[in-house]
């Protein structure tokens, strides 16, 4: 075959390749369509049913619940994605309605069943159900996902975890982060234990040592934003102590959370020209948070900070300690001895009065 | 007959909040974002706004400080339902002028008890 004949033939089967997918494409978006549409017919007149199930009088939930539970299984399928999804958007009532509804037509036997199903998405979904319906049995099937080969799957497991506020979930949430790579996001993690609340307190206090830094960083962030006081003596020791900057930029904030005076003999030194700029910068911060007017020298001191960034937080740092230190700020401004220092302040004075907190002009 | 609007970008939220106040007796108009909430405010003789917070383009406090610097809504009364329950956004919802604060996942009785609520201040 001469190369011009080659050529045309690879045109010609190339093209003849994109028709075919392009219609394969077409085709399939049509079939979507239809489904949808066929989905749609079916769940539009029932709809009005769900919304009384959901929100209805007791008598009209009542009456719903019979309708939607005696539905035919194609229109069920087709109104099922919809019960779903506005059951983890209400409480009260109507949400345990739809539990019963849910039970009685089998799709919590089923999700039950579908943790354990070959298809990644049929367990993802199934664990979703159980976290959005609360089902206090699959603590411990979840858990086990949070080991599956799937990413999506530990995703929705860790998120339904959260949902049930289940405290023995607390330790393998905290687990799954000190995987390598973690086999849960961090933020997806910390968010499950702040639903869990203070029973997940224990277990992040204990996480704070981890060898780990995202297990260690997520643990300080969830017992700063639990506000658990009990946490003070860990999170203190993981400041002064612990060798990764990250865990005590992280520990410093968590104190500054927490609000307790106890926490200041850490953080002053903390702020010191020697530590890492993150856990500077972090410390500065909490020291504001913390209110205590003995962090006041410290902070106007760090008005005139070489490291922008922490001379940055110690105006709304001043800001912070009330009436003492608006009227250091004010006396920074007038000084003028340092310029910077002066610059600083006058930012966090037109702050105050943007907040409203002196009147505009005031400074 | 008392006008109330409901701002979420969540139709099945606006859907069931519309149902449930509609059935206690309100009439009801939708927005499906800030932008169109602000054009409604502006546009229908409203007696209450429930707003979501987090909405594309402008969010609910955007919308509610907007309301609170116009002249004809500057004392509209606003209900925000919103995800989020952390204190700073509670914070955040009252300082700009919001009367009320309903958390999702929201129970469509006590939003409407809110909503009765509200309605009785504002007409003192």
């Amino acid at each position: 075959m001469t190369t011009p004949t080659a050529v045309a033939a690879a045109v010609t089967a190339l093209s003849a390749l994109v028709v075919l997918l392009s219609l394969g494409i077409a085709a399939r978006r049509s079939w979507r369509r239809r489904v949808d549409l066929r989905r749609r017919a079916l769940s539009e007149p029932v709809r009005p049913h769900l919304l009384e199930l959901l929100a209805g009088e007791p008598d009209e939930q009542a009456a719903a619940a019979t309708r939607l539970s005696a539905l035919d299984r194609r229109t069920w399928g087709a109104v099922e994605p919809s019960v779903v999804a506005l059951l983890g958007k209400v409480r009260g009532e109507g949400r345990r309605e739809v539990v019963r509804v849910l039970a009685h037509r089998g799709v919590l036997a089923r999700a039950r069943r579908d943790l354990r199903a070959p298809s990644a998405s049929r367990r993802a979904r199934a664990a979703e159900l159980l976290g959005v319906v609360e089902e206090q049995a699959a603590v411990r099937p979840l858990v086990r996902l949070l080991r599956d080969r799937d990413a999506e799957v530990r995703l929705a497991a860790a998120r339904a975890l959260g949902r049930l506020g289940a405290p023995q979930a607390a330790g393998p949430l905290l687990a799954a982060l000190e995987a390598v790579p973690a086999r849960v996001p961090g933020p997806v993690v910390a968010q499950a234990l702040l639903r869990i609340g203070s029973a997940a307190a224990g277990a992040a206090s204990r996480a704070l040592a981890s060898p780990s830094t995202p297990a260690a960083t997520t643990a300080a962030e969830v017992l700063g934003r639990l506000g658990e006081a009990s946490a003070l003596e860990g999170l203190r020791e993981r400041l002064e102590h612990d060798e990764r900057p990250a865990v005590r930029a992280r520990a410093a904030t968590a104190l500054g959370r927490l609000g307790l005076p106890a926490a200041l003999p850490a953080l002053l030194p903390a702020v010191g020209p020697h530590e890492d700029p993150a856990v500077r910068v972090a410390a500065t911060r909490a020291l504001g948070e913390l209110g205590a007017t003995g962090a006041a020298p410290v902070l106007c001191a760090l008005l005139d900070d070489d490291d922008d960034r922490v001379a940055a937080e110690a105006g709304p740092a001043l800001l912070r300690l009330g009436a003492h230190g608006l009227d250091l700020l004010r006396r920074a401004d007038e000084d003028g001895a340092l310029p910077g220092a002066s610059a600083r302040a006058r930012e966090a004075l037109a702050l105050a009065a943007l907040r409203g907190l002196v009147p505009a002009g005031a400074p | 007959m008392t006008t109330v609007l409901v701002a979420d970008d969540d139709a099945d939220i606006r859907e069931l909040v519309a149902f449930k106040l509609g059935q206690a007796g309100y009439q009801v108009v939708t927005a499906a974002d800030g932008v169109a909430a602000l054009e409604t405010a502006r546009t229908t003789a409203l007696d209450l706004a429930v707003l979501d917070l987090m909405m594309p383009g402008l969010s609910g406090l955007d919308v509610c400080a907007q309301l609170r610097l116009e002249e004809r809504t500057a004392s509209l009364p606003v209900i925000m339902l919103t995800a989020k329950a952390q204190e700073q956004d509670v914070a955040a919802g009252f300082a700009t002028g919001a009367d009320d604060y309903v958390v999702k996942p929201f129970s469509p009785r006590e939003l409407v008890s809110r909503v009765q609520a509200v309605l009785a201040r504002a007409q003192r």
